[in-house]
């Protein structure tokens, strides 16, 4: 994996091969030669470079562990994968026109609230009215349904003659 | 010439009449990749097929289709809509058995960025090379658990690991060449033993 990644930067780790096939090398030197070529490949990342010392190691004892080496699941999402500055600024791009879209519904919503403000109290006065007089209207047809106790027995009549 | 190639390849039906200018663009032990549009959306994707030419496909191609597919249920998993579901094909036409065929989003592979002409990946970013470290390893750990596969490190090759251009998940490919390594041990155990 550490050879793979060392090839995809250009940098050329025969030498790493070759001093393994050797019988009863030193470590040192070996960790010495690892340590001179990943200084000048990854001059600004130092975490990423001590992974990769810990993955050419030749004592199993420092190999890294399986944890060190992966990153959870949901910062893999957010992390920057193809150019860095064109993601940055993609993604910078797509903050401000988020705001832009907002910031147009907003003053969208308050020109439709002005411009149907006229029509919508009068409207809203005609429907507090119509029930207003509705519940007055249903009042009064109740009382004009209350019949005289005097003319009850005709109304009596009258009633079942239609029924 | 690539056109030729595909010209010479059975393309299946549905993937023939919903994608146009077919052009070959990678080509794994089991199965080619190529770029196409789709006629609808003029969008580009990726369209693996199973290669029944292949001797190898040929010999087992029950159990190169099911990686074939299982390869494809892994990237859904890995990165969730990379696999056009829809494009997903599998027809009886042509000579050579069975065909296996799906449309996925644009990837490309890590050998293309050896070539500095080619080159977008911006690997001087370390969070970019610390992902391709975790990523590779997810799929490895998932093909050494669940698969009981050995040896994956031969294939950690450029030309094997590919990165989603959409999402940038790197994920590793060609999960046949494990099996066929594997054949083909068994195949020179059994002419050795019977040569003895």
């Amino acid at each position: 994996m550490a050879y793979l990644v060392l090839r995809l930067k250009n940098i050329t780790h025969t030498q790493f091969e070759s001093l393994r096939g050797i019988l009863n090398l030193k470590s040192a030197t070996y960790e010495v030669e690892v340590n001179e070529t990943l200084a000048e490949g990854f001059k600004d990342c130092e975490e990423l470079r001590n992974l990769l010392e810990k993955m050419l190691s030749l004592d199993s004892k420092k190999l890294p562990e399986l944890k060190e080496m992966l990153i959870k699941q949901d910062e893999m999402c957010i992390s920057p994968t193809l150019n860095v500055e064109e993601s940055k600024q993609t993604q910078g791009d797509k903050q401000v026109k988020s705001i832009q879209i907002k910031t147009k519904k907003a003053r969208g919503d308050l020109i439709r609230l002005i411009l149907f403000a006229p029509f919508l109290l009068p409207f809203c006065f005609f429907l507090i009215w119509s029930c207003f007089l509705q519940f007055f209207s249903l009042d009064s047809i109740n009382q004009t349904l209350e019949i005289p106790q005097s003319c009850s027995h005709i109304a009596h009549t009258k009633i079942t003659g239609i029924a | 010439m690539l056109q030729q190639n595909t010209e010479k390849f059975a393309v299946p039906p549905k993937i023939k009449f919903t994608c146009e200018d077919l052009e070959l663009v990678a080509e794994t032990v089991s199965y080619k990749v190529f770029e196409g549009k789709s006629r609808y959306s003029n969008e580009k994707h990726r369209i693996r097929i199973l290669d029944n030419t292949k001797d190898f496909v040929k010999e087992d191609d029950g159990k190169v289709a099911t990686l074939f597919i299982q390869e494809l249920f892994r990237l859904q998993f890995r990165h969730p809509g990379s696999i056009l579901i829809n494009s997903f094909e599998m027809s009886d036409e042509g000579e050579n058995g069975k065909h296996l065929a799906c449309a996925i989003l644009p990837h490309i592979s890590l050998s293309s960025q050896l070539d500095q002409e080619h080159k977008i990946l911006d690997l001087e970013n370390s969070k970019l090379t610390e992902k391709l470290i975790s990523d590779v390893l997810y799929d490895i750990q998932f093909l050494w658990k669940d698969f009981h596969m050995r040896r994956i490190f031969e294939m950690l090759s450029p030309e094997n690991i590919c990165i989603m251009k959409e999402g940038g998940t790197f994920f590793l490919g060609n999960w046949a060449k494990l099996f066929e390594s594997t054949v083909t041990e068994r195949k020179q155990e059994t002419t050795s033993v019977s040569q003895a």
